[in-house]
């Protein structure tokens, strides 16, 4: 409680406070001890006395006693009077009664009967004493004194100079140890000042200069050391920070640098796109020269060939008119060539919109224009319906020209052909196929079929420019699926294509 | 008297399979020939090489290439529709271009017809047969 609050105070305070509590505990002891001590001593010191002048009393009067002279026995009692603390004196006779009496003024009267015997004691605040008188081995009487010791007046006296004493002493202790205590406290305020320095400043170079080798010095030590441990431990966090701030910089510049790489290389994609965006034009320009420049002399070569034959065919002989029927048979594969060649640039450019697609109608359909081409073929069509897909419309109706084309073509040398449009289930979506029992080919040639001009069959034989099935696979691989293909000579092929959704 | 046919045509192979295609055709109406979309223009508007052409007698049909030197095809037909003495001919473009966009833009500036000149002479001479008896003996052009 009063500790609490004392715990606030400063060290200078606190020593003070110690100092004087210890003093004046010390003063206040010590001042009792020596009243004590002096109030014993007093009184031992009346006692001596009273008793001595009893005794001579009793010497003097013993006379008095054995001529029975109370009178003269009056008289030296009377003398007493010198001795102003003697309260009353009494001179006894031999059987115990008053002999003589003397009282001081206001004093008390003697007691009536004595027991005759040697005897001394404190009655209220007076010493008491009895002497007896004896002549030989006679008792004569006895003298009786009583003296007051005024103990309080005196216990008030010492008290007031004791107080005075710790008073002075106090004030002594509280100048001396004022400057005596700062050889303790003053150190260790140095320290705290400095601490608050290191606190506030975040200096941890200061130090506290060392003044004694007690136990402040031994703070004021291990003080400093602990600043240079964390003087030291700062700078090596400084150092690796700035170490860190440093790999920072480089890592930013290096992001920097990856950033402007990457600029640079969208510069590069984008010139790279801008150039083959000048391709693809000049390419889109090249076919359209070729279907508009390279067939313009075709049809010149095929028209004049014909009005030759018409004009002036009667005046050839037959080998000159078959030269004119293959020139004429030469320029129109080559028209056909010509437009196949566009149609798979043309594939591979054009826009790809996917949507749903009845792909038995579109068969349906297919086949219906190749039967008008043909319509004295006996052709079996077994075509699955309502199968749908999710691709673009026309680029999967050039796909299936091509296929339903070839099948029609492959088969028109049997007897009774039969083509087939269906799907099998099969792991990962459908597999659409179109079938037909015609001329086949050898397994061997498989990885030919989707060559661009790549045949296995001679034109005489069935013609062809060589370009449907590698279109046709450009088709399904541009919708994200696989074409392939079973055959066997003279028994037929089964394209099988994939539409993945 | 008949209304002519003009033949906007650069190349002199193709100008002659015309004419003799129209000729097997049965076609009679005279035929004029005009060798880039300038001189196309100029006749059709009376001006420079045809000045003083009376251009209140219009072509029966045009049959327009669209590769031609000095002024497309494409341009010539869109001359032709934005004035209001020509807009109605009946323009028929008779080409070997079969690109999707050449159709299309052809359509969209108002052509009638678009027709691809095939390489074998028989298709091309059935192809004249038909465009001749379309445009000049069943169609009906405005007077």
């Amino acid at each position: 409680m009063a500790i609490l609050g004392f715990a606030g105070r400063s060290i200078r305070a606190k020593l003070l406070a110690v100092v004087m509590i210890t003093t004046c505990t010390a003063l206040l002891l010590s001042g009792a001890a020596l009243v004590l001590y002096d109030a014993q001593a007093f009184k031992r010191q009346k006692l001596f006395e009273l008793t001595g002048q009893a005794h001579m009393i009793g010497a003097i009067s013993s006379a008095a006693l054995s001529f029975d002279d109370p009178k003269a026995a009056r008289e030296y009692l009377q003398t007493l009077s010198a001795r102003p603390g003697i309260q009353l004196g009494a001179i006894y006779d031999a059987s115990g009664k008053v002999f003589a009496e003397y009282q001081s003024k206001g004093g008390l009267a003697a007691p009536t009967r004595l027991e005759m015997r040697d005897d001394s004691g404190m009655v209220e605040d007076d010493l008491v004493v009895t002497t007896t008188i004896r002549q030989g081995s006679e008792m004569l009487g006895a003298v009786h004194l009583r003296s007051s010791l005024s103990q309080r007046t005196r216990l008030r006296n010492y008290g007031g100079i004791v107080l005075l004493l710790s008073a002075l002493a106090l004030g002594a202790t509280l100048l001396l140890s004022g400057r005596l205590q700062s050889l303790i406290s003053l150190p260790l305020l140095e320290v705290a000042h400095v601490a608050r320095g290191v606190i506030e400043r975040q200096d941890f170079s200061l130090r506290v200069a060392k003044r004694s080798h007690d136990e402040v010095g031994v703070l004021v030590d291990a003080f400093n050391e602990m600043l240079a441990l964390i003087q030291r431990r700062e700078l090596q966090l400084r150092q690796a920070n700035q170490a860190l701030q440093l790999e920072i910089t480089e890592h930013k510049a290096a992001r920097e640098e990856v950033a402007a790489l990457n600029q640079g290389l969208e510069a590069r994609v984008a010139e790279r796109t801008a150039e083959l965006e000048i391709l693809n034009r000049e390419l889109e320009s090249f076919s359209y020269s070729v279907s508009h420049d390279l067939r313009a002399p075709l049809r010149s070569i095929d028209g004049f060939t014909a009005i030759l034959q018409k004009t002036y065919g009667g005046s050839l002989d037959e080998s000159g008119r078959a030269y004119m029927d293959r020139v004429r048979g030469a320029t129109q594969r080559m028209g056909t060539l010509i437009d196949d060649l566009l149609t798979l640039s043309r594939t591979s450019r054009s826009a790809m919109i996917r949507r749903q697609v009845d792909l038995s109608q579109l068969a349906e359909s297919i086949l219906h224009d190749l039967r008008e081409g043909a319509p004295e073929r006996r052709v079996d069509l077994h075509i699955t319906p309502g199968l749908r897909v999710e691709a673009d419309p026309t680029l999967l109706r050039t796909a299936l020209e091509n296929l339903l084309g070839n099948a029609w073509k492959f088969t028109s040398r049997k007897e009774v052909a039969r083509i087939e449009v269906g799907l099998e289930s099969g792991q990962g979506g459908g597999t659409y196929f179109v079938r037909d029992n015609g001329a086949g080919f050898d397994m061997k040639y498989v990885d030919k079929i989707f060559a661009p001009f790549q045949r296995l069959h001679s034109s005489t034989e069935f013609e062809g420019t060589g370009i449907g099935l590698a279109n046709v696979q450009r088709i399904v691989r541009r919708h994200g699926g696989e074409l392939w293909c079973e055959a066997e000579v003279g028994r037929g092929a089964t394209f099988y294509f994939t539409f993945p959704p | 008297m008949t209304k002519v046919i003009l033949l906007v045509e650069d190349n002199r192979d193709d100008e002659e399979l015309t004419l003799i295609a129209f000729r097997e055709s049965r076609i009679v109406n005279d035929v004029v020939v005009v060798r880039d979309g300038e001189e196309a223009l100029d006749y059709l508007f009376g001006v420079g090489a045809h000045a003083g052409r009376d251009v209140s007698i219009h072509p029966a049909v045009v049959l327009l290439d669209l590769n031609l030197p000095k002024v497309s095809g494409l341009e010539v037909l869109s001359r032709i529709r934005e004035n209001e003495d020509t807009r109605r001919i009946p323009v028929v473009i008779l080409t070997s271009s079969k690109e999707q966009e050449d159709v299309i833009s052809s359509y969209n500036r108002g052509a009638n017809s678009y027709v691809r000149k095939p390489v074998d002479f028989a298709q091309f001479l059935d192809a004249a047969h038909h465009l001749g008896l379309y445009w000049l003996v069943l169609n009906e052009p405005p007077d």
